[in-house]
């Protein structure tokens, strides 16, 4: 444990705090936690002393600290220019879950405290790896970058208007919060129904995959996604539904990884 | 009378803004029966407070400008529609219960298409504001002030739901509500969508007494305050229990 903290602390760099919002961390935490089995259902809440979605904001939290700022790098993900995942940096979100995973995996010989952070890191760091603009992609400068969009009001002829949405504001927020009156479950119901159908499909694989398939997922949207591009009301309303699938990805792979640690 | 159905179809109105729709929704779904609801969900593929705001997000993309006529209606002096008018809320509602008559002989997305413009129009016409009293000065939509500042009345109407229940999510406002009897329901959704928008426009005038145009959003009496609020539950409410209504007719076959 204490080459983990200090590798964790060693790893000194400038980030940015950002993740998806602290409503759309919850729905994801919502719909892994009713997809864990019974004994991961009961350990988790055991550490957590509540459900997942308790824990999911805390990492966003450290990210503002000083002290703890370092984490800020790892809410992103990198993949290579033929979409591997193959980074072995520290600063990287794949490899700070599999090191969380680690931890977990024996924590019979982790204080609780230890744990606990470690198990509210992986639960944010999850959700966030599935978020597009949290995807670096080798080969596409842009998925490095919060760049400005030019989003339209949706309004027609001399009416329209534009308003500059980061990147990772608009993926962070500004989609999800098209049902920011929901309560977590009833987002997660949602996931559900349009998803449910693909949990085992997209629950398959490991941390790695699921970055490659986030890769394949994100890597077109660069084609027009660059710094000033237009968005349309109507483009504005298909990327809800990678919004959507994105997260379902994310709960499902977060209860099949919760699930076969705690098993 | 030609002249009049023109001005009357010529204007658009905003809508119940999104945790207003979600909440209607919410009760709706509430007040289905099983099968509806499960019928329902079958081809939205979702809940129906999900897809409760999306005539909004869609109602200036192409091919959808039309649609923007749907969220409201417009009467006379009489508290009548206009004879002919068929760019409103209430004629389009008809319009869909009568083709979804035959949901299971349609595609499955057209149904939910189907759906979503419902889902969307029997909230959106009972909304306070979306009635215009197109021959009446008295009653035009203008602005009041909230701390000084410029608000448009239809704005501050169309975010009622979630002005009066702040802090509070649209399944909280829903079951905090919901607590009509079954002969209290029944007598809310009894009649036609032409019947409801009548009494919408009969009991609507009453809002432009309540908070006159150019006044302070801040300084209305409590008791013109709690009137508001009764009001926009009540609306709420009509809108909820007509829309499991409607969902349950259609689906009862």
């Amino acid at each position: 444990m204490k080459r983990y903290v200090i590798l964790f602390v060693a790893v000194l760099c400038v980030s940015t705090a950002s993740a998806w919002n602290k409503f759309a961390q919850e729905c994801i935490a919502t719909l892994a936690e009713q997809n864990l089995t019974p004994e991961a259902k009961r350990q988790t809440e055991s550490i957590l002393g509540g459900s997942l979605a308790s824990g999911a904001w805390w990492l966003q939290q450290r990210a503002g600290k000083p002290e703890t700022k370092y984490t800020g790098a790892w809410h992103f993900i990198s993949v290579t220019d033929d979409l591997r995942s193959l980074t072995q940096s520290e600063k990287d979100g794949v490899v700070q879950i599999e090191r969380c995973a680690a931890v977990l995996r024996n924590r019979a010989e982790q204080n609780d405290s230890t744990v606990m952070a470690t198990l509210k890191t992986l639960i944010h760091l999850v959700a966030d790896m599935h978020n597009v603009s949290h995807v670096r992609i080798g080969g596409i400068p842009d998925s490095r970058k919060n760049f400005n969009l030019l989003v339209s009001n949706g309004k027609l002829g001399p009416k329209e208007a534009t308003t500059p949405v980061s990147w990772r504001k608009f993926w962070d927020a500004s989609l999800i919060n098209r049902h920011a009156s929901f309560s977590p479950e009833l987002f997660a119901l949602d996931l559900t129904l349009c998803y449910g159908e693909q949990k085992e499909n997209f629950s398959k694989g490991n941390v790695r995959e699921w970055a490659e398939d986030m890769g394949r997922l994100c890597a077109p949207l660069y084609e027009w996604a660059k710094p000033e591009a237009y968005m349309s009301r109507e483009h504005n309303n298909r990327l809800e539904l990678i919004n959507d699938k994105t997260m379902a990805r994310a709960g499902y792979r977060l209860a099949a990884l919760l699930n076969d640690i705690f098993k | 009378m030609v002249a009049i159905v023109a001005l009357a179809t010529t204007q658009s109105v905003r809508a119940w803004n999104n945790i207003g729709h979600a909440t209607i929704a919410v009760i709706a779904e509430r007040n289905m029966t099983p099968e509806a609801l499960e019928k329902c969900r079958g081809y939205l593929k979702h809940t129906m407070p999900y897809y409760a705001s999306w005539m909004d997000y869609w109602r200036n993309c192409k091919g959808f400008e039309e649609t923007n006529y749907w969220h409201g209606f417009s009467v006379d002096e009489r508290n009548e529609q206009f004879a002919g008018d068929t760019r409103n809320a209430a004629f389009q509602i008809k319009r869909i219960c009568k083709k979804m008559k035959k949901y299971n002989r349609m595609k499955d997305s057209l149904v939910c298409d189907n759906l979503k413009y419902l889902i969307h129009m029997v909230g959106d016409m009972h909304c306070p504001v979306h009635v215009k009293y197109v021959n009446e000065d008295a009653l035009k939509q203008r602005s009041i002030l909230n701390k000084g500042k410029k608000l448009g009345f239809h704005s501050f109407w169309d975010a009622a739901i979630g002005h009066f229940h702040k802090g509070m999510r649209c399944d909280e406002i829903a079951a905090k509500y919901d607590t009509l009897t079954d002969a209290e329901i029944a007598a809310i959704c009894a009649g036609t969508p032409d019947d409801w928008a009548k009494v919408n426009a009969q009991e609507m005038r009453e809002i432009y007494d309540l908070l006159p145009m150019g006044s302070e959003l801040t300084k209305v009496s409590e008791e013109n305050n709690a009137r508001m609020r009764e009001i926009t539950i009540q609306q709420m409410l009509r809108g909820g229990y007509r829309l499991a209504h409607v969902m349950n007719t259609i689906f009862s076959k």
